[in-house]
């Protein structure tokens, strides 16, 4: 992972991370799929929480519960703490820990362990040890939710050439190897990462998505953050060269004016994959 | 050709005709029924169905609703024969006429002809070339009938070899149509959509209005799906079908497509956790009075 400079995160970016939530919450009906036994989950970890807003949502609606959120960007972790304070809540605790190093928890302490990513850069590489990390930590039985967003495409060239920036960056960094074009998203990975980290009953749910000006405008302000928040990810696009840095920020100029368009349209996927382990 | 028309259809080995019919019953499945939700059947009487191909669709409206006339077309001669052979074993061939027709020049039919219009794109034809055909359609619309357009576009899978595949597929088809002087542009090399999220655009430009659409998912989850296992299957099939092209316009060789083929196949039909999904756009939009 990339480490983003902690100060680096504007309140853009925190809008951002609200919108996604609210997003991947309102596809999904709730914040766990709905086959899972929510009300036996007493012990909670939902790891990259970033600024919170799962474990918030999760603390409010569960005061017998205890959730705790952890990540490795100090200053998400700081809103999160001061939210939790303000909502009176006391059944939430907000840590730091390391990407690369073991979870600070003993063994089998957790009935569900969310990902809800509060970020993008997590590559498929790095999630078998992660998984097998958050396996250690769950209890036999427990089970393991994973949900990201993917995005389609759309009507704007702005947005799908800055689309395909981001892919072929991913690929890149996937791939290790510089010419790289064929993109393979992290979540579409995730219902085979979870078996191959032993799970069973392991599922996945799809839940299409409209981001265009149509209805909804949660869609449409999702698209718009992401594009809007690049400098978080100028880190990872510019190092891989897919662009020079005029290039990028001619295109992300584009594709804002155009999804303003009445009769913009595009489509994304929210995929949530769950298992448990045995 | 076998003079029995039953013995004509099992001896048809035509793979292409039933890799549309397997997409059609997914597809179909995926959007919730044959039409949106939004358009009323109410005096309804004569639907054109164009890009009928063997006329699954055409078929599935008469059967439900016996009121209802179907013109189907399309240009593909072959599968217009065995569209008006499928009609007749459903019974329906009093109500459903199938016509060699190809869209993207003038239709032979007058003004204002159809209450209702369905169709879905066609693969050789680049988003650019639709306001023309969208206008031709819309001239046979009756003012107040409906136009309903609804287009698949590729997604991701977990599988890097069918990613590799739809893009090298992707990619083949707008070449071609660069080469056939159908593109001022050369395209580049990474996802080109379909006209599929332009529909929405292209029917208000059209001048319809009530323009709405819809997105939904195609499961591409074959290991622990049944229907997306057959529907995979279909896919890898069409995607064979670009082997020629592709190697044609040397983009890959052939031993490196059919090892990508193998190898995509594999990974959605054999891995326990492959994952993967297409698009549907369903745009519709009303011709007002």
């Amino acid at each position: 992972m990339q480490q983003i400079d902690p100060e680096a995160i504007t309140m853009a970016q925190v809008a951002g991370l609200r919108i996604r939530h609210y997003l991947i919450s309102r596809e999904m009906k709730g914040l766990l799929p709905p086959t899972l036994p929510s009300e036996r989950f007493q012990r909670v970890l939902n790891v990259a929480c970033g600024n919170g807003f799962w474990a918030l949502d999760f603390a409010r609606l569960y005061p017998k519960k205890h959730v705790i959120g952890i990540d490795t960007r100090e200053r998400l972790l700081q809103i999160a703490r001061e939210d939790a304070r303000v909502s009176g809540l006391k059944n939430i605790r907000f840590e730091h820990f390391q990407l690369n190093a073991s979870l600070p928890y003993s063994d089998r302490r957790f009935d569900l362990i969310e990902n809800e990513q509060s970020t993008t850069l997590i590559f498929p590489y790095m999630w078998p040890d992660l998984l097998r990390e958050q396996m250690r930590v769950l209890k036999p039985g427990g089970w393991i939710h994973m949900v990201a967003f993917e995005f389609g495409p759309t009507s704007s060239p702005g947005v799908n050439r800055f689309m395909q920036m981001l892919r072929e960056a991913y690929a890149r960094e996937i791939h290790a190897e510089k010419s790289a074009k064929v993109y393979n998203s992290a979540a579409t990975l995730y219902a085979d990462l979870l078996y191959k980290a032993g799970c069973q009953h392991v599922e996945y749910q799809l839940y299409p998505m409209d981001l265009g000006n149509q209805y909804s405008t949660i869609g449409h302000d999702h698209l718009k953050y992401t594009i809007l928040t690049y400098p978080a990810v100028s880190v990872f696009l510019l190092p891989h060269k897919v662009a020079s840095a005029e290039d990028i920020e001619a295109t992300r100029c584009a594709a804002l004016s155009e999804i303003e368009r009445m009769d913009f349209c595009g489509a994304g996927m929210v995929i949530s994959a769950f298992g448990q382990k045995p | 050709m076998h003079p029995d028309p039953i013995q004509r259809w099992l001896n048809s080995n035509d793979i292409n005709l039933n890799i549309q019919r397997i997409l059609h019953r997914y597809h179909t499945a995926a959007l919730g029924g044959p039409l949106p939700a939004a358009i009323p059947l109410t005096n309804v009487r004569h639907i054109l169905n164009t890009s009928c191909g063997p006329g699954d669709w055409a078929i599935d409206i008469a059967r439900t609703y016996p009121l209802i006339h179907v013109t189907g077309i399309d240009a593909n001669e072959e599968e217009i024969q065995h569209a008006r052979l499928n009609a007749q074993l459903c019974q329906v061939s009093e109500r459903v006429t199938f016509q060699h027709m190809p869209v993207g020049r003038s239709l032979a039919f007058a003004d204002n002809t159809f209450d209702l219009i369905h169709t879905k794109p066609i693969q050789q034809l680049h988003p650019a070339r639709w306001p023309f055909i969208l206008q031709e359609l819309i001239r046979v619309l009756r003012p107040g009938g409906w136009l309903n357009v609804v287009a698949h576009e590729w997604g991701v899978t977990s599988s890097d070899a069918l990613n590799h595949l739809t893009l090298l597929a992707n990619h083949a088809a707008s070449l071609s149509l660069y080469r056939l002087g159908l593109l001022a542009e050369r395209p580049a090399s990474g996802y080109e959509p379909g006209v599929g999220p332009f529909l929405y655009q292209f029917l208000i430009e059209g001048g319809l209005i009530d323009v709405s659409y819809t997105i939904h998912a195609v499961d591409l989850g074959a290991f622990s799906k049944q229907g997306a296992r057959i529907y995979t299957e279909a896919i890898l099939l069409f995607l064979a079908h670009f082997k020629s092209l592709v190697c044609e316009l040397e983009l890959v060789d052939e031993y490196t497509y059919d090892s990508l083929l193998r190898t995509a196949r594999k990974d959605m039909l054999y891995q326990p956790g492959s994952c993967g999904f297409a698009y549907l756009f369903s745009a519709h939009g009303r011709k007002s009075v």
